[in-house]
This record gives structure tokens, C-alpha cells and sequence, in this order.
């Protein structure tokens, strides 16, 4: 792809992912399944990029953890916190509102 | 090194010795389990468990960068919350300590009747230890304060208003301003050193001035009085905030005063005492230095050729500045 589109596509997106996130962790999820819903849900995200995002999630308290060791593999489960709903809804709001705006813009032109 | 083994117990020790030993468990964990799951989704495509491991630990990345991201922990010394205060200070900070340390050096080692070449040399290393110490004093602390003070407290922006903004100055009298105060601190530190050079004297071994006594006497005052009249030139050049032709004239005539002062008694080697130059161990010193010597002549066109550019810049600033050539 070219380079300058990939940027751009890039700062697109930024916010999207943490948004989906908050979204897909209603239910409780470990990193790797939440990375792979995402992806398979169209959401392109690197592990590089989700693992850190998560980990700032959970220090602003929008999400909360639990270590699950009942399996052989101890993981750890983050789940939506009530200010994590509530931020969702707002972005989500915004996110409707800018794609109105948008396609306003598109076919005003 | 080359050792493949056990990749991912060393991958885990060596990001976790990186943080502090609170957090060390949680990030092993979680690293452990992301390693794990990681490896898992490449064997199950057919990846063996030696390239699954390998692959998932070079798509982690250097440990210690990993850490950082893990702590928050800023990957720049000085990031842009107090870069521009850190630059603002050591402009301003770094240029005075130096000067003002060097000028101590340089004083303290007259009184001390070093030698000239001593004096420079104390000068130069006291100015250039102290820039680079102070330098590094003010980037410790900013490098601290970027690690330890929350974002939004401290920010040294966050007190900017608009009628903080400088008052506007045009090119000219932001250039003439510049190169005066350059000029005038220059001046004051050639003013001190000519008032305490002290001509050489037999009787006392340790002065090493080679200068001459008889002729200093009157010269040292003479040397003085042009650089008084240069420093209120200089000043006065600062106030107006302008080059004018008065200035370029009496700059003529000062320069030609300098030329007049030190070019005669240069050319009679009346300057140098032909004992101190011999106590020098510079056997052919007074020949070289004295009437018609090679030193002599290199000396008097020195002094002959920075005084006329330097007549000939007063001019050019002058003739730049004036209304003929403003329009």
C-alpha cells in the first residue's frame, strides 16, 4: 500500500480500536481471543498495538481484569467497567454523528 | 550470541528485570500468557514450536522497549511538554555561567601573574567546563520532571497568553542589537585585560609579560581610552537600535587611532622587551619581533587589516541601512 495512505488510514483508526474494544468486552475476553474477534470482525489491529491499549484501559478504569486460573494456561480477563459503557455510548454517538456528517459532505459536493 | 535455547524464559527475565519489582509478576504473567497463546496460533498453522517461538518473540520486540510501553514510560529524555523551556534555559543560562566562571578564571590567574598563554588557558577550560556542567545540571532536572510529574501539572505552556507575545522588532535593530551586545561584552573583557597586563620587569623573574615598559606606559592608556570610546559607541549604537554614517565615521576614526597608537612603536620594536623574550627562551625573539623583523611586519599588517574591514563593516552597515538604499 502506499506509504502516505497507510499513515493516514493509520490515524484513522486510532480511536476506533479502543471503542471496539469496550464494545466487544461486555463479555469477559482474554488478549489473544479479543485479538482474533476483532481481526475477524474486520477490526485491524496489531498485537503490539492491542496488549499496551489494554493495559491504558485498565489503568483509566474503563475496564476491569481477572486472572481465570482454572485452566492450565492462568489468563487474564477484562470485562467493560461501568465508565467503560458509558464512554462507549458516547463515542459511539460521536462516531453515528461524523459519518452523518460525512455523508452530508459527500453529497452536498 | 547465538543461543537459542529457553528464548522465551529469557525473553520473560529480561523485560521483567526492567520494571520495578511491584509490577515484575503482573508482567510476567501476562507477557507469559501472551507468549503462550501467541505460539499456539502459529503452530496451529503448521509452524513448528521452535519458528513459532522464534517469530512471536521478534514480533514482541526489544524487551526493554516492551517494559517502557508496559510502565508508560517515556522512550525521550526530554519530550515536548519541557522541550522548549529546557532550550530557552540553557541558552540563556549556559552562555552567562560560562562567561561569567571564565572571567573569574582569567582574573584570578592575572592576579596570580600567570602567563599569558596560562590565562587563556584557564579562561577556555573554566568556561568550557562550567557551559557543559551547567548544560547537564538543567537537563537532569527536566529529564526528572519528565518522569515524575503527571501530565497537566507543571506544564510551562499552560500559562501562555496572547499578550505574552514579543513585542515586534524589525530584522535590522534585532541584528544591530545582537551584534552590539556581542561587541560590548567583547569590549569589556579586552578592557580588562589590557588595564591589568603588566610590562615585564627584570628584577621580578615570575612576570613573564613580554611587553615593554617604557612604551607600555603610555600605550596601555591609549589601548584604553579607544576601547571606552568603541564601548560608548557600542551602547549608544544599542539605544538607537541602528546603524548611522556617524557611527561609521567616528568607527573610522577610532580604527585609525588604534592603527595610529600601535603600528609606530610595533614597527620600531619599542612593543617587546628583548630581555623578556630571551628569559622566554626564544633566543631570536627580539630579532624576529623587532625593527624590520618577520614577526614585526606580520603584527603591524594584522593590526592594519582588521582595523580597516572593520572601518569598511561600519560603512556597509550604514550604507544598507540608509534611506537610499531602503527604498
Amino acid at each position: 500500500m502506499d506509504p502516505d495512505h497507510s499513515q493516514h488510514l493509520q490515524e484513522l483508526r486510532r480511536g476506533t480500536v479502543a471503542l471496539a474494544c469496550l464494545i466487544r468486552l461486555r463479555t469477559p475476553e482474554y488478549g489473544y481471543a479479543l485479538l482474533e474477534t476483532l481481526t475477524a470482525d474486520g477490526i485491524d489491529v496489531d498485537a503490539n498495538t492491542l496488549y499496551p491499549l489494554l493495559r491504558r484501559l485498565e489503568k483509566q478504569g474503563l475496564v476491569s481484569s481477572e486472572w481465570n486460573t482454572d485452566e492450565a494456561r492462568p489468563r487474564k480477563f477484562y470485562t467493560t467497567s461501568a465508565a467503560g459503557t458509558e464512554l462507549a455510548a458516547v463515542l459511539t454517538t460521536d462516531w453515528d454523528r461524523l459519518d452523518a456528517s460525512l455523508r452530508r459532505l459527500r453529497e452536498g459536493a | 550470541m547465538t543461543n537459542r535455547n529457553d528464548l522465551t524464559a529469557r525473553y520473560l527475565d529480561a523485560a521483567a528485570g526492567q520494571v520495578p519489582e511491584p509490577q515484575r509478576e503482573a508482567l510476567r504473567l501476562e507477557l507469559a500468557e501472551r507468549i503462550a497463546d501467541t505460539m499456539d496460533a502459529k503452530q496451529s498453522t503448521g509452524a513448528s514450536a521452535e519458528s513459532a517461538e522464534y517469530d512471536t518473540l521478534t514480533e514482541l520486540g526489544h524487551p526493554a522497549k516492551l517494559a517502557a510501553d508496559y510502565l508508560d514510560r517515556p522512550l525521550v529524555l526530554i519530550g515536548p511538554r519541557y522541550y522548549l523551556l529546557w532550550r530557552k534555559l540553557v541558552r540563556l543560562v549556559v552562555p552567562i555561567a560560562a562567561g561569567v566562571a571564565a572571567g573569574g578564571a582569567a582574573i584570578g590567574a592575572l592576579a596570580d601573574d600567570k602567563s599569558a598563554g596560562a590565562v587563556i588557558g584557564e579562561l577556555w577550560s573554566t568556561g568550557v567546563q562550567v557551559a557543559v556542567f551547567v548544560a547537564a545540571g538543567i537537563t537532569v532536572v527536566f529529564a526528572v520532571f519528565e518522569r515524575t510529574v503527571p501530565d497537566g501539572e507543571m506544564d510551562p505552556g499552560s500559562a501562555w497568553r496572547p499578550e505574552l507575545l514579543p513585542e515586534i522588532t524589525t530584522p535590522t535593530a534585532r541584528a544591530v542589537r545582537r551584534d552590539r551586545v556581542a561587541e560590548a561584552v567583547w569590549l569589556v573583557v579586552l578592557g580588562v585585560f589590557v588595564a591589568v597586563l603588566r610590562p615585564y620587569s627584570a628584577s621580578d623573574g615570575s612576570r613573564h609579560w613580554v611587553l615593554d615598559g617604557g612604551t607600555w606606559q603610555w600605550l596601555q592608556w591609549a589601548l584604553l581610552a579607544i576601547i571606552a570610546a568603541e564601548l560608548v559607541m557600542a551602547i549608544v549604537t544599542l539605544a538607537r537600535g541602528r546603524w548611522t554614517w556617524t557611527h561609521a565615521g567616528v568607527g573610522l576614526a577610532l580604527n585609525a587611532a588604534t592603527i595610529a597608537v600601535l603600528v609606530p612603536p610595533l614597527l620600531r620594536g619599542r612593543v617587546f622587551d628583548p630581555a623578556a623574550l630571551r628569559a622566554l627562551d626564544w633566543a631570536d625573539g627580539p630579532a624576529q619581533l623587532g625593527q624590520g623583523g618577520h614577526v614585526t611586519a606580520i603584527l603591524v599588517v594584522a593590526v592594519v587589516a582588521l582595523c580597516a574591514w572593520d572601518a569598511v563593516k561600519g560603512f556597509l552597515r550604514a550604507a544598507k541601512q540608509s534611506p537610499a538604499a531602503a527604498r
